[in-house]
Protein backbone atom coordinates (compact mmCIF):
# COMPACT_ATOMS: atom_id res chain seq x y z
CA UNK A 1 0.00 0.00 0.00
CA UNK A 2 2.74 2.31 1.11
CA UNK A 3 4.56 1.55 -2.45
CA UNK A 4 1.76 3.31 -3.89
CA UNK A 5 2.90 6.88 -4.93
CA UNK A 6 -0.44 8.59 -5.17
CA UNK A 7 -0.65 8.05 -1.35
CA UNK A 8 2.62 9.92 -0.30
CA UNK A 9 2.02 12.85 -2.89
CA UNK A 10 -1.32 12.85 -0.99
CA UNK A 11 0.60 13.06 2.49
CA UNK A 12 3.21 15.45 1.29
CA UNK A 13 -0.04 17.77 -0.02
CA UNK A 14 -1.68 18.01 3.45
CA UNK A 15 1.29 18.35 5.69
CA UNK A 16 1.91 21.62 2.72
CA UNK A 17 -1.11 22.74 3.63
CA UNK A 18 -0.86 22.81 7.07
CA UNK A 19 2.45 24.22 7.14
CA UNK A 20 0.20 26.98 4.56
CA UNK A 21 -2.13 27.83 6.86
CA UNK A 22 0.03 27.95 9.92
CA UNK A 23 2.12 30.86 8.37
CA UNK A 24 -0.47 32.51 6.21
CA UNK A 25 -3.83 32.57 8.42
CA UNK A 26 -4.28 35.07 10.81
CA UNK A 27 -3.67 33.18 14.18
CA UNK A 28 -2.92 34.59 17.33
CA UNK A 29 -1.73 33.97 20.52
CA UNK A 30 -4.96 35.05 21.89
CA UNK A 31 -6.95 32.12 20.71
CA UNK A 32 -10.74 31.31 21.10
CA UNK A 33 -11.29 28.95 23.45
CA UNK A 34 -12.31 25.86 22.04
CA UNK A 35 -15.91 24.90 22.90
CA UNK A 36 -15.87 21.90 25.64
CA UNK A 37 -19.34 21.87 27.09
CA UNK A 38 -22.08 19.18 27.11
CA UNK A 39 -24.79 20.83 25.79
CA UNK A 40 -24.27 22.04 22.26
CA UNK A 41 -23.60 25.83 21.74
CA UNK A 42 -26.65 27.46 20.63
CA UNK A 43 -26.41 29.03 16.69
CA UNK A 44 -29.74 30.64 16.20
CA UNK A 45 -32.82 30.76 16.97
CA UNK A 46 -35.40 29.79 14.24
CA UNK A 47 -37.25 33.55 15.54
CA UNK A 48 -34.22 35.62 14.73
CA UNK A 49 -35.06 34.25 11.08
CA UNK A 50 -38.02 33.18 10.00
CA UNK A 51 -39.88 35.56 12.90
CA UNK A 52 -42.19 32.71 13.66
CA UNK A 53 -41.76 29.70 16.14
CA UNK A 54 -39.01 29.38 19.02
CA UNK A 55 -36.22 26.88 18.67
CA UNK A 56 -33.07 26.80 18.73
CA UNK A 57 -30.73 25.29 16.54
CA UNK A 58 -27.67 23.49 17.44
CA UNK A 59 -24.83 22.54 15.30
CA UNK A 60 -25.80 18.99 16.13
CA UNK A 61 -29.24 19.24 14.86
CA UNK A 62 -27.63 20.46 11.22
CA UNK A 63 -25.21 17.85 11.31
CA UNK A 64 -28.08 15.41 12.58
CA UNK A 65 -30.13 16.26 9.26
CA UNK A 66 -27.63 15.97 6.96
CA UNK A 67 -27.34 12.49 8.22
CA UNK A 68 -30.56 11.90 7.88
CA UNK A 69 -31.10 13.39 4.22
CA UNK A 70 -27.48 11.28 3.27
CA UNK A 71 -28.84 7.80 4.69
CA UNK A 72 -32.64 8.12 3.59
CA UNK A 73 -31.51 9.39 0.07
CA UNK A 74 -29.17 6.58 -0.41
CA UNK A 75 -31.76 4.04 0.59
CA UNK A 76 -33.75 5.67 -1.78
CA UNK A 77 -31.76 5.97 -4.92
CA UNK A 78 -29.99 2.22 -4.40
CA UNK A 79 -33.92 0.77 -4.05
CA UNK A 80 -35.46 2.93 -6.31
CA UNK A 81 -34.57 0.93 -9.73
CA UNK A 82 -33.54 -2.64 -8.45
CA UNK A 83 -31.80 -4.74 -11.54
CA UNK A 84 -30.92 -8.65 -11.08
CA UNK A 85 -27.27 -7.87 -11.96
CA UNK A 86 -26.86 -4.81 -9.12
CA UNK A 87 -24.90 -1.52 -10.47
CA UNK A 88 -23.89 1.64 -9.17
CA UNK A 89 -25.60 2.67 -6.25
CA UNK A 90 -27.42 -0.49 -5.56
CA UNK A 91 -24.21 -2.46 -5.46
CA UNK A 92 -22.72 -0.47 -2.90
CA UNK A 93 -25.92 -0.84 -0.94
CA UNK A 94 -25.60 -4.90 -1.40
CA UNK A 95 -21.59 -4.61 0.09
CA UNK A 96 -22.98 -2.92 2.79
CA UNK A 97 -26.17 -5.07 3.62
CA UNK A 98 -24.17 -8.59 2.96
CA UNK A 99 -21.26 -7.68 5.24
CA UNK A 100 -23.46 -6.60 7.72
CA UNK A 101 -25.32 -9.46 7.06
CA UNK A 102 -22.33 -11.71 7.64
CA UNK A 103 -21.33 -9.78 10.80
CA UNK A 104 -24.57 -9.98 12.42
CA UNK A 105 -25.64 -13.46 11.54
CA UNK A 106 -23.78 -15.53 14.14
CA UNK A 107 -24.44 -13.16 17.26
CA UNK A 108 -28.57 -12.68 16.59
CA UNK A 109 -29.48 -16.53 16.79
CA UNK A 110 -32.55 -18.07 15.34
CA UNK A 111 -34.21 -14.33 15.24
CA UNK A 112 -31.69 -12.37 13.09
CA UNK A 113 -34.07 -11.36 10.36
CA UNK A 114 -36.70 -9.89 12.84
CA UNK A 115 -33.59 -8.02 14.55
CA UNK A 116 -31.51 -7.19 11.64
CA UNK A 117 -33.45 -4.17 10.35
CA UNK A 118 -33.02 -2.43 13.90
CA UNK A 119 -29.17 -3.06 14.50
CA UNK A 120 -28.66 -2.34 10.72
CA UNK A 121 -30.18 1.19 11.13
CA UNK A 122 -28.51 1.52 14.51
CA UNK A 123 -25.00 0.90 13.17
CA UNK A 124 -25.49 2.81 9.71
CA UNK A 125 -26.94 6.22 11.58
CA UNK A 126 -24.65 5.98 14.55
CA UNK A 127 -21.46 4.99 12.11
CA UNK A 128 -22.30 8.12 9.58
CA UNK A 129 -23.23 10.44 12.36
CA UNK A 130 -19.48 9.53 13.93
CA UNK A 131 -17.77 9.93 10.64
CA UNK A 132 -19.92 13.65 10.04
CA UNK A 133 -17.94 15.05 13.65
CA UNK A 134 -14.59 13.64 11.67
CA UNK A 135 -14.71 16.17 8.53
CA UNK A 136 -11.91 18.80 8.55
CA UNK A 137 -13.46 21.59 9.63
CA UNK A 138 -16.02 20.68 11.92
CA UNK A 139 -15.65 21.34 15.30
CA UNK A 140 -12.98 24.35 14.10
CA UNK A 141 -14.54 26.53 12.04
CA UNK A 142 -18.05 28.34 13.49
CA UNK A 143 -19.31 31.60 15.15
CA UNK A 144 -18.17 33.34 18.24
CA UNK A 145 -20.51 33.11 21.66
CA UNK A 146 -20.14 34.91 24.88
CA UNK A 147 -21.45 34.29 27.83
CA UNK A 148 -22.91 37.30 28.34
CA UNK A 149 -23.89 36.85 32.49
CA UNK A 150 -20.25 36.44 32.70
CA UNK A 151 -19.11 39.61 31.49
CA UNK A 152 -21.58 41.49 32.66
CA UNK A 153 -23.37 42.56 29.22
CA UNK A 154 -25.82 41.99 27.03
CA UNK A 155 -25.91 41.64 23.11
CA UNK A 156 -28.83 43.32 21.37
CA UNK A 157 -28.47 43.46 17.23
CA UNK A 158 -25.13 45.37 16.56
CA UNK A 159 -24.40 46.69 19.88
CA UNK A 160 -23.23 45.73 23.46
CA UNK A 161 -24.97 47.12 26.48
CA UNK A 162 -22.97 46.45 29.60
CA UNK A 163 -24.06 47.08 33.04
CA UNK A 164 -23.00 50.36 33.75
CA UNK A 165 -24.98 51.31 30.28
CA UNK A 166 -21.98 52.06 28.14
CA UNK A 167 -22.65 50.68 25.02
CA UNK A 168 -20.59 49.23 22.22
CA UNK A 169 -20.62 48.43 18.72
CA UNK A 170 -19.46 45.08 17.44
CA UNK A 171 -19.17 42.71 14.57
CA UNK A 172 -22.23 39.95 14.64
CA UNK A 173 -21.66 36.67 13.39
CA UNK A 174 -18.69 36.78 11.83
CA UNK A 175 -17.00 33.20 10.73
CA UNK A 176 -14.56 32.59 12.51
CA UNK A 177 -11.21 30.06 12.32
CA UNK A 178 -10.31 28.19 15.74
CA UNK A 179 -7.51 30.16 17.00
CA UNK A 180 -8.71 33.56 15.34
CA UNK A 181 -8.88 35.79 17.68
CA UNK A 182 -12.10 37.85 18.16
CA UNK A 183 -11.59 41.87 17.06
CA UNK A 184 -14.40 42.62 18.58
CA UNK A 185 -13.73 41.04 22.01
CA UNK A 186 -11.07 44.14 22.38
CA UNK A 187 -13.73 46.47 23.23
CA UNK A 188 -14.77 44.29 26.31
CA UNK A 189 -11.62 43.87 27.32
CA UNK A 190 -11.13 47.75 27.12
CA UNK A 191 -14.25 48.52 28.61
CA UNK A 192 -14.14 46.49 31.68
CA UNK A 193 -10.37 47.99 32.79
CA UNK A 194 -11.23 46.28 36.24
CA UNK A 195 -11.23 43.11 34.64
CA UNK A 196 -7.68 42.55 34.24
CA UNK A 197 -6.94 43.41 38.14
CA UNK A 198 -9.80 41.54 39.19
CA UNK A 199 -7.76 38.85 37.61
CA UNK A 200 -10.59 38.04 35.16
CA UNK A 201 -10.14 37.54 31.54
CA UNK A 202 -12.67 38.04 29.53
CA UNK A 203 -11.76 36.58 26.82
CA UNK A 204 -12.03 33.27 28.41
CA UNK A 205 -16.27 33.78 28.61
CA UNK A 206 -16.07 33.48 24.94
CA UNK A 207 -16.41 30.16 23.05
CA UNK A 208 -16.36 28.64 19.41
CA UNK A 209 -19.36 27.80 18.17
CA UNK A 210 -18.62 24.87 15.35
CA UNK A 211 -21.05 25.20 13.09
CA UNK A 212 -20.59 21.23 12.62
CA UNK A 213 -20.66 18.74 15.25
CA UNK A 214 -20.70 15.08 15.40
CA UNK A 215 -24.42 14.62 16.13
CA UNK A 216 -23.32 11.60 18.56
CA UNK A 217 -21.21 14.30 20.90
CA UNK A 218 -24.76 15.60 21.65
CA UNK A 219 -26.14 13.32 24.92
CA UNK A 220 -29.88 13.21 23.02
CA UNK A 221 -29.25 11.03 20.01
CA UNK A 222 -27.53 8.40 21.70
CA UNK A 223 -30.37 8.58 24.41
CA UNK A 224 -32.88 8.87 21.71
CA UNK A 225 -30.94 5.48 19.24
CA UNK A 226 -30.49 3.34 23.12
CA UNK A 227 -34.49 4.16 24.87
CA UNK A 228 -34.90 2.53 20.93
CA UNK A 229 -33.16 0.05 21.90
CA UNK A 230 -33.93 -1.07 25.17
CA UNK A 231 -37.72 -0.61 24.08
CA UNK A 232 -37.79 -2.78 20.94
CA UNK A 233 -36.01 -5.31 23.17
CA UNK A 234 -38.88 -5.41 25.57
CA UNK A 235 -41.68 -5.50 22.52
CA UNK A 236 -39.83 -8.48 21.02
CA UNK A 237 -39.53 -10.44 24.21
CA UNK A 238 -43.16 -9.76 24.52
CA UNK A 239 -43.94 -11.13 20.96
CA UNK A 240 -41.95 -14.16 21.66
CA UNK A 241 -43.00 -15.01 24.89
CA UNK A 242 -46.01 -12.97 25.67
CA UNK A 243 -47.27 -12.04 29.12
CA UNK A 244 -44.47 -14.97 30.86
CA UNK A 245 -41.58 -12.08 29.89
CA UNK A 246 -42.18 -9.86 32.60
CA UNK A 247 -41.73 -13.28 34.90
CA UNK A 248 -38.02 -12.38 34.13
CA UNK A 249 -38.40 -9.00 36.41
CA UNK A 250 -41.53 -9.76 38.58
CA UNK A 251 -40.95 -13.66 39.51
CA UNK A 252 -43.79 -14.55 42.70
CA UNK A 253 -44.38 -17.91 41.35
CA UNK A 254 -42.24 -19.28 43.98
CA UNK A 255 -43.15 -16.85 46.96
CA UNK A 256 -46.98 -17.45 46.27
CA UNK A 257 -46.56 -21.80 46.49
CA UNK A 258 -44.69 -21.26 49.74
CA UNK A 259 -41.48 -21.48 49.15
CA UNK A 260 -39.80 -18.16 50.76
CA UNK A 261 -36.56 -18.76 50.91
CA UNK A 262 -35.79 -19.20 46.86
CA UNK A 263 -39.08 -16.92 46.32
CA UNK A 264 -37.26 -13.85 47.93
CA UNK A 265 -34.36 -14.91 46.18
CA UNK A 266 -36.00 -14.58 42.76
CA UNK A 267 -38.00 -11.53 44.07
CA UNK A 268 -34.75 -9.94 44.38
CA UNK A 269 -33.28 -11.43 41.35
CA UNK A 270 -36.09 -9.92 39.37
CA UNK A 271 -35.32 -6.69 40.82
CA UNK A 272 -31.40 -6.66 39.65
CA UNK A 273 -32.69 -7.38 35.96
CA UNK A 274 -35.49 -4.43 36.17
CA UNK A 275 -32.47 -2.06 37.43
CA UNK A 276 -30.11 -3.32 34.55
CA UNK A 277 -32.63 -2.95 32.20
CA UNK A 278 -32.41 1.14 33.39
CA UNK A 279 -28.94 0.72 33.73
CA UNK A 280 -28.62 -0.52 30.00
CA UNK A 281 -30.38 2.44 28.59
CA UNK A 282 -28.06 4.70 30.43
CA UNK A 283 -24.69 2.58 29.52
CA UNK A 284 -25.56 2.75 25.75
CA UNK A 285 -26.21 6.66 26.10
CA UNK A 286 -22.85 7.39 27.51
CA UNK A 287 -20.92 4.64 26.07
CA UNK A 288 -21.27 6.35 22.85
CA UNK A 289 -22.04 9.91 23.97
CA UNK A 290 -18.44 9.46 25.84
CA UNK A 291 -15.90 8.33 23.54
CA UNK A 292 -17.27 10.61 20.71
CA UNK A 293 -17.24 13.51 22.73
CA UNK A 294 -14.37 13.05 24.52
CA UNK A 295 -12.61 12.06 20.55
CA UNK A 296 -13.59 15.75 20.08
CA UNK A 297 -11.73 17.05 23.48
CA UNK A 298 -9.24 15.31 22.32
CA UNK A 299 -8.63 16.33 18.95
CA UNK A 300 -9.39 20.18 19.79
CA UNK A 301 -6.50 19.65 22.42
CA UNK A 302 -4.16 17.99 20.09
CA UNK A 303 -4.89 20.85 17.33
CA UNK A 304 -3.95 23.71 20.19
CA UNK A 305 -0.82 21.38 21.57
CA UNK A 306 1.38 21.01 17.90
CA UNK A 307 1.49 21.28 14.46
CA UNK A 308 -0.12 18.18 12.74
CA UNK A 309 -0.19 16.22 15.83
CA UNK A 310 -4.08 15.60 15.89
CA UNK A 311 -3.58 13.36 12.48
CA UNK A 312 -2.54 10.31 14.23
CA UNK A 313 -5.68 10.75 16.91
CA UNK A 314 -8.25 11.30 13.38
CA UNK A 315 -6.92 7.69 12.63
CA UNK A 316 -7.89 6.67 15.78
CA UNK A 317 -11.04 8.32 15.55
CA UNK A 318 -11.97 6.51 12.72
CA UNK A 319 -11.19 3.56 14.40
CA UNK A 320 -13.82 4.73 17.72
CA UNK A 321 -16.20 5.52 15.97
CA UNK A 322 -16.56 2.23 13.77
CA UNK A 323 -16.14 0.05 16.71
CA UNK A 324 -18.88 2.71 18.54
CA UNK A 325 -21.09 1.94 15.91
CA UNK A 326 -20.54 -2.63 15.75
CA UNK A 327 -20.91 -2.57 19.90
CA UNK A 328 -24.14 -0.70 19.81
CA UNK A 329 -25.85 -2.31 17.32
CA UNK A 330 -24.00 -6.09 17.96
CA UNK A 331 -25.53 -5.46 22.12
CA UNK A 332 -28.98 -4.82 20.45
CA UNK A 333 -28.42 -7.92 18.86
CA UNK A 334 -27.26 -9.65 22.22
CA UNK A 335 -29.69 -8.37 24.25
CA UNK A 336 -32.80 -8.93 21.96
CA UNK A 337 -31.39 -12.27 21.49
CA UNK A 338 -31.48 -12.79 25.88
CA UNK A 339 -34.76 -11.33 25.87
CA UNK A 340 -36.29 -13.93 23.39
CA UNK A 341 -34.59 -16.95 24.85
CA UNK A 342 -36.61 -19.09 27.18
CA UNK A 343 -35.71 -17.64 30.45
CA UNK A 344 -32.56 -20.23 32.07
CA UNK A 345 -33.59 -19.85 36.10
CA UNK A 346 -37.43 -20.83 34.87
CA UNK A 347 -36.67 -23.50 32.57
CA UNK A 348 -34.11 -25.11 35.29
CA UNK A 349 -37.19 -24.80 37.90
CA UNK A 350 -39.66 -26.55 35.85
CA UNK A 351 -37.35 -29.23 34.96
CA UNK A 352 -36.68 -29.93 38.95
CA UNK A 353 -40.30 -29.89 39.40
CA UNK A 354 -41.02 -32.31 36.98
CA UNK A 355 -38.47 -34.42 38.46
CA UNK A 356 -39.93 -33.89 41.46
CA UNK A 357 -43.42 -35.18 40.05
CA UNK A 358 -42.03 -38.51 38.96
CA UNK B 1 -2.82 23.05 62.57
CA UNK B 2 -4.04 25.43 60.86
CA UNK B 3 -7.05 24.09 58.40
CA UNK B 4 -8.55 27.79 57.43
CA UNK B 5 -6.98 27.56 53.95
CA UNK B 6 -8.54 23.84 53.89
CA UNK B 7 -12.17 24.71 54.65
CA UNK B 8 -11.77 27.94 52.12
CA UNK B 9 -10.98 25.69 49.36
CA UNK B 10 -14.28 23.29 49.95
CA UNK B 11 -16.06 26.03 48.73
CA UNK B 12 -13.97 26.27 45.98
CA UNK B 13 -14.23 25.61 42.15
CA UNK B 14 -11.35 23.44 42.65
CA UNK B 15 -11.85 20.95 44.93
CA UNK B 16 -15.16 20.34 42.58
CA UNK B 17 -12.32 19.51 39.27
CA UNK B 18 -10.73 17.11 42.04
CA UNK B 19 -13.36 15.50 43.12
CA UNK B 20 -14.84 14.83 39.07
CA UNK B 21 -11.15 13.56 38.09
CA UNK B 22 -10.57 11.05 41.13
CA UNK B 23 -14.84 10.32 40.23
CA UNK B 24 -13.58 8.99 36.43
CA UNK B 25 -10.24 8.00 37.68
CA UNK B 26 -10.74 6.04 40.34
CA UNK B 27 -13.49 4.44 37.93
CA UNK B 28 -11.69 3.41 35.55
CA UNK B 29 -8.73 1.25 37.50
CA UNK B 30 -11.37 -2.17 37.67
CA UNK B 31 -12.81 -2.43 34.42
CA UNK B 32 -9.60 -1.53 32.82
CA UNK B 33 -8.30 -4.73 34.45
CA UNK B 34 -11.37 -6.58 33.83
CA UNK B 35 -10.87 -5.53 29.55
CA UNK B 36 -7.61 -6.81 30.56
CA UNK B 37 -8.66 -9.58 31.16
CA UNK B 38 -11.15 -10.46 28.59
CA UNK B 39 -8.93 -9.77 25.99
CA UNK B 40 -6.27 -11.66 27.42
CA UNK B 41 -8.68 -14.94 27.47
CA UNK B 42 -10.45 -14.18 24.10
CA UNK B 43 -6.68 -13.98 22.27
CA UNK B 44 -5.76 -17.63 24.10
CA UNK B 45 -8.93 -19.22 22.82
CA UNK B 46 -8.06 -17.36 19.37
CA UNK B 47 -4.60 -18.75 19.59
CA UNK B 48 -6.02 -22.33 20.20
CA UNK B 49 -8.62 -22.38 18.19
CA UNK B 50 -7.79 -20.01 14.85
CA UNK B 51 -11.32 -21.62 13.29
CA UNK B 52 -13.51 -19.70 16.38
CA UNK B 53 -11.94 -16.28 15.79
CA UNK B 54 -15.27 -14.37 14.41
CA UNK B 55 -17.55 -15.84 17.30
CA UNK B 56 -14.64 -15.50 19.96
CA UNK B 57 -14.38 -11.58 18.72
CA UNK B 58 -17.82 -10.22 19.13
CA UNK B 59 -18.19 -12.41 22.55
CA UNK B 60 -15.45 -10.70 23.54
CA UNK B 61 -16.94 -7.04 22.47
CA UNK B 62 -19.79 -8.16 24.59
CA UNK B 63 -17.97 -9.16 27.63
CA UNK B 64 -15.49 -5.93 27.09
CA UNK B 65 -18.99 -3.97 27.26
CA UNK B 66 -20.78 -5.23 30.47
CA UNK B 67 -16.88 -4.36 32.16
CA UNK B 68 -16.82 -1.08 30.34
CA UNK B 69 -20.37 -0.04 31.83
CA UNK B 70 -18.95 0.48 34.95
CA UNK B 71 -16.52 3.11 34.03
CA UNK B 72 -18.98 4.40 31.71
CA UNK B 73 -21.19 5.30 35.58
CA UNK B 74 -18.04 6.42 36.76
CA UNK B 75 -17.91 9.11 33.84
CA UNK B 76 -21.46 9.51 34.10
CA UNK B 77 -20.86 10.98 38.30
CA UNK B 78 -17.69 12.61 36.90
CA UNK B 79 -20.00 14.60 34.77
CA UNK B 80 -22.39 15.69 37.21
CA UNK B 81 -19.58 17.01 39.80
CA UNK B 82 -17.84 18.46 36.85
CA UNK B 83 -20.77 20.40 35.47
CA UNK B 84 -21.96 20.93 39.17
CA UNK B 85 -25.42 19.57 38.77
CA UNK B 86 -25.07 18.05 42.61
Amino acid sequence: MLKNPRIWIAVIVAIAAGVAAKIFLPFSAQAVRASVAIAPEILFNVRDIFNVGDFDVTPTLITSVIVFILLIGFAFISTRNMQLVPSGAQNVMEVVIEQLVNLFEGIAGPMWRKFFTIAATIFLLVIVSNFVGLIPGAGSIGVIRVDEEKLHMKVIGNQIHFQDDKTHEYTPSGIFILGDAPEFLHPISLADKNAEARGEHPEEHAALAPFLRAPTSDINLPLAIALVSVIMTQVYGMQKQGLKYWSRFFSFGKLLKGDIAFGLIDVFVGLVELISEIGKIVSFTFRLFGNIFAGEITLLIMAFLFLLLPFPFVLFEFFVAFIQAFVFAVLTMAFMRIATAEHGGEEHGEAHGAEAHH
Amino acid sequence: MDFSPVLQAADSEGLRLVGAALAIGLAAIGPGIGVGLVANGALQAIGRNPEAAGTLTTTMFIGIVFAEALAIFGLVISFLIGFGIF
